[in-house]
């Protein structure tokens, strides 16, 4: 009962790009460990920047692409060495996906209803249409919707929002352990945004689901977080609370993030950093942000910077983070901590 | 000035017509940013499709039309609905919704600039145009290397970056842009929105973002409309709107998401917008509004000035006169 739900250990993926044998490797994840523990639900979001190995993790977690290092262990079970029917069939109601375009999850032409029912009986969560009704009814009510408000409808008569309700109400009929969801809010406007937020939180502390939430919303991932993992160019650059990292960030990187926020009220005025092309980037032994941070020095650039274990639950890839923002509180003085500039 | 007119606009569909647009004016003048802001499936693109002249089936212009001006030799284009004028494109450019994936995957970005602008390479003649379109690539802070990259060697942002080149290479007069940063991080959104503004005040032309990110249209807009189900509800200065928002749908979007670090229960806006096949009679965001009353249910609110350059369509406000700013 010690194991962790979820742990990605070490997990990298490497892609060839232009072709297999002339193609350039592209290490999209370097590396990454993260881990969700079992009996203790959370959820974890990850952020950051565009292109930086978050779907490529998260399709890792669902055996949609395959590690070229390191392990996928749910339950201690490695997911990439799962045989038989049985195996695979108790994965599939473990895990469970929600995806950014609900629209393209469901098809066009079928009643979504007959969608619901069919996960719960290709699962075998079900044996007849009347246990079906019950599981499905219970789904769709956790999402703050009725079964018969959605029965016999298709994809098209809902909104965008009430579509990724339902994609999250399917996701729920096997009554999986751990949702991952990828940018399940990227299309959704500020207020529909809020009814799937608030509906992760729900489903977190009454149903006991962890969630991986995969955003580049910081408002919504600071909202609803335990943990946040902050990701640039395949590696992990700094993890813990959530309110530790977005509140009081201990990497330049996430600094940069948490400026760029759009905020009403504080006009940008400064200027933008440029972004470095991205292959140059990946391609860099040393720490990734060293040609765009303004604290850089020559060690950055020798070597990979190591993850640095605070008190405060946090891990932080940067080997300046005390010059930079100062000495490392203890965990109960972070709430009177000021943002060091 | 670009000029869309009392536009009906309606998707036909096998269960009537889907009334995207019912009834919407806005006028969109030289040298200025406009953004268009509400939520998801309220008819932002399809605006957007309307003043681009990009209506084809199943979107049918019912009534109104969309006028370009020039002011240089006053006459008025009207907008042909089904076909993209030669005419049209060339004052117009448009960047679609998920435009990275306008990219074609298997062509390398030069041909990319080539293909979109056949008559203009025509008309300019080989060297004048790469020459054009390497100053705008550099302008965007792109090398001349990226005109023989394939798209999946650009990072998401790069990517935008010349699809916002395409757009405006050849310096049209209005660029519409749907939801040009959505799929962005944050980091990468500031510098491409910086960018657009830039490249604005450079062309001194004029840009209209269309995001349901009211934070984006805070920083970036200098007028800004908010639809609702089809309709305008409010339009007016950015500064003004965030200072005093006049329609209850709209103040409550502003306050909608969570600031970082905030503490307590936000819930939204709680209901759903109504369905476009059948609206209710009234104002249509009268069943999800806080300040509703019994003429709401019945009558619909017709857009008013508020003063200010200020319209809302809203019946907790009465009429003023235009002169008091
Ligand atoms: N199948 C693939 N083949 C080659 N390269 C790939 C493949 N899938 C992803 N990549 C590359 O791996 C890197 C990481 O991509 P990924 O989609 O995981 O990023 P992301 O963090 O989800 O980005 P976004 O925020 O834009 O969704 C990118 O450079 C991408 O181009
Ligand atoms: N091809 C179509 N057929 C039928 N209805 C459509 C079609 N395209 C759009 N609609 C409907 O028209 C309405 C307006 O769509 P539009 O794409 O303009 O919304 P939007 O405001 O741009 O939304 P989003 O923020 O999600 O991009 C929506 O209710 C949508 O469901
Ligand atoms: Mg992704
Ligand atoms: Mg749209």
């Amino acid at each position: 009962m010690s194991e962790p739900l979820l742990d990605l250990q070490h997990v990298s993926r490497t892609f060839r790009i232009g072709g297999l044998i002339l193609g350039t490797p592209l290490v999209a994840v370097d590396d990454v460990s993260l881990r969700v523990p079992a009996g203790r639900p959370m959820i974890l979001s990850i952020v950051g920047e565009s292109g930086s190995g978050k779907t490529t993790l998260a399709r890792m977690i669902l055996r949609l692409v395959a590690p070229t290092g390191g392990r996928v262990l749910l339950r201690g079970q490695d997911v990439t060495r799962l045989s038989g029917h049985r195996q695979l069939l108790a994965y599939r109601r473990t895990v469970q996906p929600v995806f950014q375009n609900p629209f393209e999850s469901f098809s066009a032409h079928r009643t979504v209803d007959c969608y619901l029912f069919e996960t719960a009986q290709g699962l075998r969560i079900a044996r007849t249409r009347n246990e079906a009704r019950s599981v499905v009814a219970r789904a769709v009510a956790s999402v703050g919707m009725t079964l018969e408000g959605v029965a016999g409808k298709y994809p098209h008569q809902f909104s965008g929002g009430e579509l990724q309700r339902i994609s999250v109400a399917r996701a729920l009929i096997p009554g999986p352990a751990l949702l991952v969801a990828d940018e399940p809010v990227g299309m959704i406007d500020a207020s529909l945004r809020m009814n799937i937020v608030n509906a992760f939180v729900d489903l977190k502390q009454d149903v006991g689901v962890s969630i991986i939430y995969i955003t580049h919303d910081l408002s919504t991932a600071s909202y609803i977080s335990d943990a946040v993992a902050i990701m640039f160019r395949g590696t992990i650059v700094e993890y813990g609370p959530a309110a530790a990292v977005l509140e009081s960030p201990r990497h330049p990187y996430t600094q940069l993030l948490l400026e760029s926020v759009p905020r009403i009220g504080a006009k940008w005025d400064d200027e933008v950093p440029a972004a470095g092309e991205e292959r140059r980037e990946y391609e860099l032994s040393g720490c990734r942000f060293a040609d765009r941070c303004p604290h850089v020095t020559p060690e950055c650039r020798a070597e990979r910077p190591a993850d640095l274990a605070l008190p405060d639950g946090r891990r932080v890839a940067c080997i300046h983070h005390e010059r930079i923002f100062g000495p490392v509180p203890h965990a109960d003085e972070l709430h009177r901590l000021e943002r060091s500039d | 000035m670009l000029r869309a007119e009392d536009v009906k606009a309606y998707y036909e569909t096998r269960r009537g017509p889907v009334r995207a647009l019912d009834g919407v004016s806005i006028a969109l003048h030289e040298n200025e940013i406009v953004g268009i802001a509400g939520e998801s499936g309220c008819g932002k693109s399809t605006l957007v499709k309307v003043l681009y002249d990009n209506v084809a089936s199943p979107l049918r212009l019912v009534s109104g039309r969309a006028v370009l001006t020039r002011a240089a030799d006053d006459t008025s284009v009207l907008a042909a609905s089904g076909s993209i004028q030669d005419r049209w494109w060339r004052d117009i450019s448009f960047v679609p919704q998920a435009s990275m994936s306008v990219l074609n995957p298997v062509v390398r970005i030069g041909p990319h600039f080539r293909d979109s602008a056949d008559a203009a390479f025509r008309q300019m003649g080989r060297g004048a145009f790469w020459a054009r379109v390497r100053e705008v690539l550099s302008g965007l802070r792109l090398g001349d290397d990226v005109l023989s990259a394939f798209p999946h060697q650009l990072s998401g942002g790069m990517r935008q970056r010349v699809v916002i080149a395409l757009a405006t290479f050849l310096d049209p007069r209005f660029i519409l842009a749907d939801e040009p940063t959505t799929a962005l991080d944050v980091v990468t959104q500031k510098e491409i929105l910086t960018l657009l503004v830039d490249v604005q005040r450079r062309m001194k032309n004029s840009l209209v973002i269309v995001s349901h990110d009211m934070a984006v249209h805070y920083q970036v807009t200098g007028r800004l409309a908010i639809m609702y189900a089809g309709k305008l509800v409010e339009c007016g200065p950015t500064s003004g709107i965030f200072r005093e928002p006049r329609h209850p749908y709209t103040r409550l979007l502003i306050g909608a998401l969570p600031r970082i670090g905030q503490r307590g229960k936000l819930s939204g806006i709680s209901g759903v917008p109504p369905s476009l096949l059948s609206p209710p009679a009234g104002c249509r965001f009268a069943g999800r509004c806080p300040n509703v009353m019994d003429r709401c249910r019945s009558e619909e609110p017709a857009v008013r000035s508020v003063g200010n350059r200020h319209v809302v369509a809203c019946h907790l406000h009465e009429p003023v006169a235009e002169d008091d700013s």
